[in-house]
């Protein structure tokens, strides 16, 4: 994708609305442009991200196993996903990893005597009890009336055994709740001062909204329209006079302010009648959903035409046809929904084009009769000389690039202007009333 | 001055972002996904800032969850994701996510450590 994206696709791309394939696509472009990137990347929610992630890595600690993880572990009882979250942590954890020693050890002892010389209550008859099971059972063994148990000197080294165990156990417990004790203090004391700061930041807003109260300017304004545009603002007084645009492009400007709609060219009008509403979802005569560029003008003599992906389509081939429908251009094959035409076509002309799907061995062409032609004109280089100066010379302005796309037939180009200037803008109704006009033109 | 400071700190969050992503690609695969796929903060769902600041494009955090990026894309509006949906693309139940992050977390918030003590 050789041109930047379109506002069009860069809200959709906000949206996430974009279909996987055009999504790829638009991401292989944002990938190689740091342009586009910048359009799309709100800096203070990156900054803000930044932030939030490295505090809340800050504020992780450790959360130890539970001792039934480290007994199943010692058996061999855990699945895979189980299994790797123990040995995560035991890598990270010194703790745990020696009470996993200890379990292991204590383990060992008690494989060497067979659950008949103690009781066991969990097992499933016929099974061998668990590492686990035959834990549990210990105590019972312990103080209980076997015997066997305490005749046994292998059994009383192994109760020894348990004991020690336990003990370490016990102290492991300890030194864990003094070690949670002082985490709880530590997150109160925090927590503390958390408030304390919300309350400073709350008392800072309310009193920064007094000052912004204060200098907010009377009613009696002296312009009858204001709009935030690019670095500065755009104004129209009482008496007709215009500022913050440069001289040249004021005419146009108070013009298109005081009608409240911005002109077309008359050609666009013959151009969206030959193409019809194309745009949107693909219906009769669409099979497949041509994005752009229809019913439009075009700065570029090399266009970039789009289109919807066609379910079950492994190829497309686009071709370009002038003004008498003699092919002019024609794609190969492509497994993308966009291409850029590979010849330059002539300016001032009118141009239609289609695209063929290549669908289970069979082809989909689409516009196709009686849907309306595809249609588009290539802008005439004076004029496009005209806004690439524009460009420069009007200090970023997007309601003189609006004006002056719009003016040229740039359909595309004069909605993405015009809705930069209605998020510049969000409360204006003129704002809206603008965009609304070109929205208008297109959809006839 | 507060130009350079704004800067200065665009600069240290991209490089903290970026530190992030080549971190999450380090972790096994099923911590990653675990992680990436629910990543998230008080704004909502991280991963969409990828793309747009230069750090990874759909492509490349498709490969490192070894996911086609068809497949991916597909579940690009959906992100960040639930535990349950996370369990089923892993085939692991919601708990087991649930550990499967924290142990992520453990791990990057170990390095992250480490990273500033040396400092």
């Amino acid at each position: 994708m050789n041109e930047h994206l379109t506002e069009h696709l860069i809200e959709r791309y906000r949206g996430r609305v974009l279909q996987p394939a055009d999504l790829l696509d638009a991401d292989d472009h944002l990938a190689a442009c740091e342009i586009c990137r910048r359009r799309l990347a709100d800096e203070g929610r990156v900054q803000a991200a930044g932030r939030s992630l490295r505090r809340d890595l800050a504020a992780t600690g450790l959360t130890h196993l539970a001792f039934e993880q480290l007994a199943s572990y010692v058996e061999g009882g855990l699945d895979p996903a189980d299994r790797e979250i123990a040995d995560s942590h035991l890598e990270l954890c010194p703790q745990c990893a020696a009470e996993l020693d200890g379990l292991r050890a204590f383990a060992t002892q008690m494989e060497a005597h067979p659950p008949g010389e103690y009781q066991v209550k969990e097992s499933a008859p016929g099974k061998r009890p668990s590492f686990l099971e035959r834990l549990r059972s210990f105590p019972t063994g312990l103080l209980g009336t076997s015997e066997g148990f305490w005749r046994s000197p292998a059994l009383g080294l192994a109760s020894l055994g348990l004991i020690v165990a336990l003990s370490l156990w016990a102290a492991v417990l300890k030194s864990r709740n003094s070690q949670l004790q002082t985490a709880l203090d530590g997150t109160q004391r925090e927590n503390e001062k958390l408030k304390q700061d919300y309350q400073a930041a709350a008392d800072s807003v309310a009193e920064l909204q007094n000052q912004l109260a204060q200098l907010k300017p009377p009613d009696s304004s002296p312009f009858v329209v204001a709009l935030n545009d690019g670095p500065g603002q755009v104004t129209l007084d009482r008496e007709g006079n215009v500022a913050g645009v440069p001289s040249e492009y004021q005419r146009a400007v108070k013009q298109t302010l005081t009608a409240e709609q911005i002109r077309t060219p008359p050609t666009l009008s013959e151009l969206i009648g030959k193409s019809g509403v194309l745009m949107g979802p693909a219906d009769e005569g669409h099979p497949i959903a041509l994005l752009g560029p229809v019913g439009t003008v075009v700065m570029s003599d090399h266009p970039v035409f789009r289109w919807r992906a066609l379910d079950g389509a492994d190829g497309y081939v686009v071709k370009i046809y002038d003004a008498d429908f003699n092919e002019v251009a024609s794609s190969p094959r492509l497994s993308r929904t966009m291409w850029t035409a590979t010849r330059s076509l002539q300016r001032e002309r009118t141009y239609s084009w289609q695209v063929t799907a290549q669908v289970n061995g069979k082809e989909v062409l689409s516009p196709v009769k009686p849907a309306p032609d595809a249609s588009f004109m290539v802008l005439d280089q004076a004029k496009a000389n005209d806004l690439i100066h524009a460009k420069k010379a009007g200090g970023n302005s997007h309601l003189i690039l609006g004006i002056l796309y719009a003016q040229a037939g740039l359909l595309d180009d004069a909605e993405r202007e015009l809705q930069a200037l209605l998020r510049a803008n969000p409360q204006s109704p003129l704002a809206h009333k603008l965009l609304r006009s070109i929205s208008d033109k297109r959809s006839g | 001055v507060a130009q350079q400071a704004d800067l200065s700190e665009e600069v240290d969050q991209r490089l903290f972002l970026k530190w992030l992503w080549d971190e999450i690609c380090r972790l096994p695969v099923r911590q990653r996904m675990a992680l990436l796929l629910n990543l998230r903060d008080e704004g909502g769902g991280v991963a969409g800032l990828l793309p747009i600041t230069g750090i990874a494009s759909l492509r490349q955090i498709a490969a490192a969850l070894e996911m086609a990026d068809e497949d991916f894309a597909s579940l690009w509006p959906r992100l960040p994701l639930d535990d349950a949906s996370i369990g089923g693309l892993l085939g692991v139940t919601r708990q087991q996510v649930i550990n499967l992050r924290k142990c992520a977390r453990e791990r990057l918030a170990r390095r992250m450590k480490a990273i500033d003590e040396k400092k």
